[in-house]
């Protein structure tokens, strides 16, 4: 079933040189119980779908077109007061600077419950002072650090108690922007981990957006690549993984560093198209080693590889 | 006549002391090196891998002299750095230079690429028959900013943060050091870029035989780039060896957890291959203990809590700071 749908959905910011459009019809499904990772370079506009999502655009970005569907709520034309009651307590979102997340001067248990409270004005102190012991249970922090402020807590407790703070009111959907960018090794593993098993446990919806290819094939079931604000392939984790289809996709995975005798990682030649300006056909054309006549004037669209698997490129 | 440089520490703890705010109730100095052993050879591409808050940060800056420790030596090419005053310092640092972490914050915004490559020259007055522009063009092409005229009177926020850090490589190259320290300089950038930036410094090292201390928390990228790596846990050095022993022979419980705890891609979705950590940790530790001790799941309670193990070879080149490293070094590793 799908929880979260989003149709042709394109955004676009005003910006000095002209109108930069981000984030150019992307459509996706996200299901009920899955999570789907949304990867791709800094500039692919993959956090300007996240915000966009949560209503949370900066005022210079404008929604051009499309859909988000929410249990059959277009989001995109829902007046504030619907958005602010979905947001946060159905969908919520973990940000990448836990730190600038979570109030300095403000115990860490209090700034929770008083989430909770705000959301669900039903719930008294007592009752929220447990939800939040149970999340803390659940996120993995000793309950007595409830009592701490923020900057007693280490980089990885912080992110855990952003989670602590998104599943604070049950949501349907959290959508994790970069969750593990600032953290050591060790504690990015043990923060997915977490991720990963709350997930399967509480049956939410996850949309997980990294630059990191390799994080992304270690939480999500599905994934979207995205170039230059479009989608260009998305798939199962497998078939991306294992068949990458989509010539950026596979540059992707070959510009990775890996502990692989074998696989010399091999960079991306070239840069990202200015996205005020962006050429007619498509947008990957000229960094590709197998683009071909028709790929610099026609815009490609979505080839169906399987019932999961699609890719948009004019090449075979 | 000298031309690359070695680099010896002996001993070397740096200490600093805790915040001590009013919020902050122990006043414990903070250990950030202690009885640092190490050396690093003419011309190698040397890889510290370790976590933040390891001290690895702090060792760069004591080698260039940044800082200085509390005690044990620094020797470069034998000669101990804190000695040096005067000309010999100045000489000392044009010849030692580093790149920074980030290059949205290590380049002085109201300056032009060619002003920012073109100080060090200025200062030191490197060979007064040279001509600045040439040699600052002739370095930006050797960072891969070509044409290089094209990028001489940008400033940094008409850069991309790859083109930046090119920048960060050139202003350290340009007056052809013989030793670079590189402190995570791909942190804040893509996987593809960072591997461009990985090729630029290997090409110039190559080409210029330069050491290379390249400071890093990520193994993979200390295999790709390295030709040693030393892993560095709170302060000490936990193991050293080639890169490519340190991937396929791991003798230390914590090298095995770094490498566990790298996403399983390329290997997908299987199994932790080592499981040195444990889910629980043990309560606070001796301070003469080992110090990963509260987190390692092979230790014993009479060896580990109460003795730190120290550097045990367990090759020619390959040494562990695990009681357990021989054994660790004899099993088979599939």
């Amino acid at each position: 079933m799908a929880l979260l749908k989003v149709d042709n959905l394109s955004v676009t910011y005003a910006t000095a040189r002209g109108p930069l459009r981000a984030v150019d019809q992307v459509s996706f499904i996200l299901e009920k119980g899955q999570s789907m990772g949304l990867v791709g370079e800094s500039g692919s506009g993959k956090t300007t779908i996240g915000t966009a999502i949560m209503g949370l655009l900066p005022s210079n970005a404008e929604i051009t077109s499309g859909t988000i569907e929410f249990h059959q709520t277009d989001l995109v034309s829902s007046p504030p007061t619907v958005l602010q009651n979905v947001r946060w307590k159905h969908i919520a979102m973990i940000f990448q600077a836990a730190m600038n997340a979570l109030n300095p001067i403000q115990r860490v248990g209090q700034q929770i419950a008083e989430a909770i409270q705000f959301h669900e004005p039903g719930i008294s102190g007592a009752e929220a002072k447990d939800r939040v012991a149970d999340l803390f249970s659940m996120v993995g922090i000793p309950g007595h650090r409830c009592n701490d402020y923020p900057h007693q807590y280490s980089g990885g407790m912080r992110q855990r108690a952003v989670i602590a703070m998104a599943l604070s009111c049950s949501p349907d959907v959290i959508i994790a922007d970069e969750p593990t960018t600032a953290l050591d090794v060790i504690v990015q593993d043990q923060i997915l981990e977490t991720i990963r098993s709350l997930q399967q446990k509480l049956g939410i919806g996850i949309l997980f957006i990294s630059h990191d290819i390799s994080v992304v094939a270690d939480v999500c079931h599905m994934i979207g690549v995205m170039y230059a604000g479009e989608l260009v392939e998305v798939g199962t984790r497998e078939e991306v993984f294992l068949s990458p289809a989509h010539p950026y996709t596979r540059s992707l995975l070959a510009a990775h560093i890996t502990l692989s005798a074998t696989h010399r990682p091999k960079p991306i030649p070239g840069r990202s198209p200015d996205l005020v300006t962006p050429e007619m056909g498509c947008r990957f054309c000229s960094r590709c080693d197998c683009s071909g006549e028709t790929c610099m004037i026609e815009a490609p669209q979505w080839r169906i590889l399987s019932d999961t698997h699609k890719i948009k490129c004019c090449q075979g | 006549m000298e031309s690359v440089m070695a680099i010896e520490l002996d001993s070397v703890t740096k200490t600093y002391p805790s915040g001590g705010g009013s919020l902050n109730s122990s006043n414990e100095p903070v250990v950030a090196l202690n009885h640092v052993d190490l050396t690093i050879r003419n011309g190698e591409i040397f890889g510290l891998v370790g976590e933040s808050g390891s001290g690895k940060t702090t060792l760069g800056r004591l080698i260039l002299r940044l800082e200085e420790p509390d005690s044990g030596s620094i020797m470069v090419d034998g000669t101990p750095i804190v000695t040096l005053k005067g000309r010999a310092l100045k000489h000392f640092r044009k010849r030692a230079q580093m790149i920074f972490q980030d290059p949205y914050q290590s380049l002085n915004p109201y300056l032009s690429v060619m002003h920012t490559v073109a100080e060090p020259l200025t200062i030191h007055r490197a060979n007064a028959s040279l001509n600045i522009r040439p040699k600052v063009i002739l370095t930006l092409d050797m960072v891969g900013l070509t044409p290089a005229t094209d990028f001489l009177f940008r400033y940094p926020h008409q850069l991309s943060g790859g083109q930046r850090q090119r920048v960060a490589i050139a202003r350290a190259m340009v007056l052809d050091p013989d030793l670079v320290i590189a402190d995570e300089p791909t942190s804040m950038l893509d996987a593809s870029i960072s591997v461009q930036i990985f090729q630029i410094l290997a090409e110039i090292q190559q080409r210029k035989q330069m050491t290379l201390l390249f400071i890093t928390h990520s193994l993979a990228a200390a295999h790709y780039l390295c030709d040693r790596i030393a892993v560095i846990y709170h302060g000490h050095i936990v193991e050293i060896g080639p890169a490519k022993t340190i991937i396929s022979r791991p003798c230390h419980p914590y090298t095995r957890a770094l490498l566990d705890a790298l996403p399983r891609f390329g290997h997908l979705w299987q199994e932790k291959r080592f499981n040195t950590l444990l889910t629980n940790e043990r309560a606070a530790q001796e301070l003469d203990g080992c110090p990963f001790f509260s987190r390692c799941r092979l230790a014993e309670e009479e060896k580990c809590a109460h003795t730190r193990p120290g550097l045990i070879r367990v090759d020619t080149d390959h040494a562990s700071a695990c009681f357990f490293a021989e054994s660790l070094n004899s099993e088979v590793i599939s």
